[in-house]
Order: C-alpha cells, then sequence, then structure tokens
C-alpha cells in the first residue's frame, strides 16, 4: 500500500468514501467481542422496550468505521491522534452508511505535520447520524529524494 | 434530577498519545467530569460525561477518552 505524505496533502481534499452496511451478525459478533453487552444491540424485543423500532449499531461500532477510514488513509506511518464525534441519530442494521472525511486544516509545528480532517457517515437518507474531528500525524517528503 | 429510562451515546472523544503495544500492561481510571441537564423540544435530558485515562506500565498515559452519555425519559 502507498504511503501518504502531508505534501501530497492540500485544503478540502476528500477522503472516502467507505461503505458499510452493517449486518446483524456483525452487530452480535461486535457486541460479544466488547463490554457493550446491552439487549438493545442484539433483541428487537429489548429495543423496542426503550422506545426504539428494532435493534440499533453500537455507536462505538460506527466510530470505528470513521476509524478505519482515517487509519487506512493515513497508512503506516501516519498516526491518528485524536478522533471526537457526535451521535446525532439511531444507526440501524442494513443502514447503508458512507464514511467521509474532508481536510479543514495543515499545520506544521516543532517538526509535527499535522492534518485536521471533518469526518462524517452520511446514511441512505442523506442524514448524517454522526459527526466529528480527526487529527492525523503523517510524515513529509525528505528533501532531495 | 430525573434520569429517566434510558441512557444513549452522545458523543466520544479520543486522543491517542503514544502506541500501545503488545504485552503493554494499561491501566484505566475513570472520573465522572460532569453532569448536567438540558431542555428540548423533546423535554429534558441528562448528560453525563466520563473521562477515562488510560496509562502504560511506565506510568505514561497513552489514551484519554471523554464518553458523553444521555439520559431521556422514553415513556413521554
Amino acid at each position: 500500500m502507498s504511503q501518504i505524505h502531508f505534501d501530497d496533502v492540500e485544503l478540502g481534499d476528500e477522503i472516502g468514501p467507505l461503505v458499510k452496511e452493517p449486518t446483524r451478525e456483525q452487530i452480535r459478533e461486535y457486541v460479544n467481542l466488547g463490554a457493550e453487552r446491552m439487549g438493545r444491540f442484539t433483541s428487537d424485543e429489548a429495543a423496542q422496550g426503550e422506545g426504539l423500532r428494532g435493534i440499533i449499531v453500537p455507536g462505538n461500532m460506527s466510530m470505528s468505521f470513521l476509524a478505519q477510514l482515517i487509519t487506512d488513509w493515513a497508512g503506516h506511518y501516519g498516526r491518528m491522534t485524536k478522533l471526537e464525534v457526535n451521535f446525532r441519530r439511531m444507526v440501524e442494521p442494513g443502514d447503508r452508511l458512507e464514511c467521509k472525511a474532508m481536510v479543514t486544516d495543515m499545520q506544521l509545528a516543532d517538526d509535527k505535520a499535522l492534518v485536521t480532517l471533518d469526518a462524517y457517515i452520511e446514511n441512505q437518507k442523506g442524514e448524517r447520524p454522526i459527526q466529528g474531528i480527526a487529527e492525523v500525524l503523517l510524515p513529509k517528503k525528505r528533501v532531495g529524494h | 434530577m430525573n434520569f429517566g429510562t434510558a441512557g444513549f451515546n452522545a458523543g466520544q472523544h479520543c486522543e491517542f498519545y503514544e502506541p500501545m503495544k503488545a504485552g503493554d500492561t494499561i491501566s484505566a481510571t475513570t472520573q465522572v467530569s460532569s453532569v448536567y441537564a438540558k431542555t428540548g423540544r423533546t423535554g429534558t435530558m441528562v448528560f453525563t460525561v466520563r473521562r477515562t485515562t488510560f496509562k502504560n506500565q511506565y506510568g505514561r498515559v497513552v489514551m484519554m477518552v471523554e464518553q458523553s452519555n444521555v439520559l431521556r425519559d422514553m415513556r413521554q
């Protein structure tokens, strides 16, 4: 996989989309791996008891889709140093999610090359259930190479 | 304060300071950093914010997570 460098990036660059369509089985596997063993993620009945239409995708699972988009883009020598999101709407199994980001700021300081991104997930209705920002340290190209 | 009938993840803020490596021993400490209420069109919501700091075996902070939960009465 090719490595992106700070020098390759420009303000307004778009990243993605990474498309995800989480299934009930994937949600169950995710929940079983972690500590979020709440009924609303695995049982329609439990979810409906909380006023929901049916089971929902855990927020952290959706957030991890954005993390995948950004860390894949940053490559082996890049490093995501911050990811901050707001959960605005429920995500349900079967939703078609497009994970996207855009470069909004670039800073060179103390030999660090920092890129700031607006990052969000858009569903099939054009809504953005998850929106946030991320910061990524990228390598610089060496002078003379 | 009425904490409602259901809590949902409202937001998460993660900062990654140092890589965690296989074999590291990571310890986590969580602090409730704030609790506040907001009233909107759908009624009153209570927000709780928990800040968790992760340290490695050398005492260095490797990660910080601030999680905001919203609690609301879904019977309304």
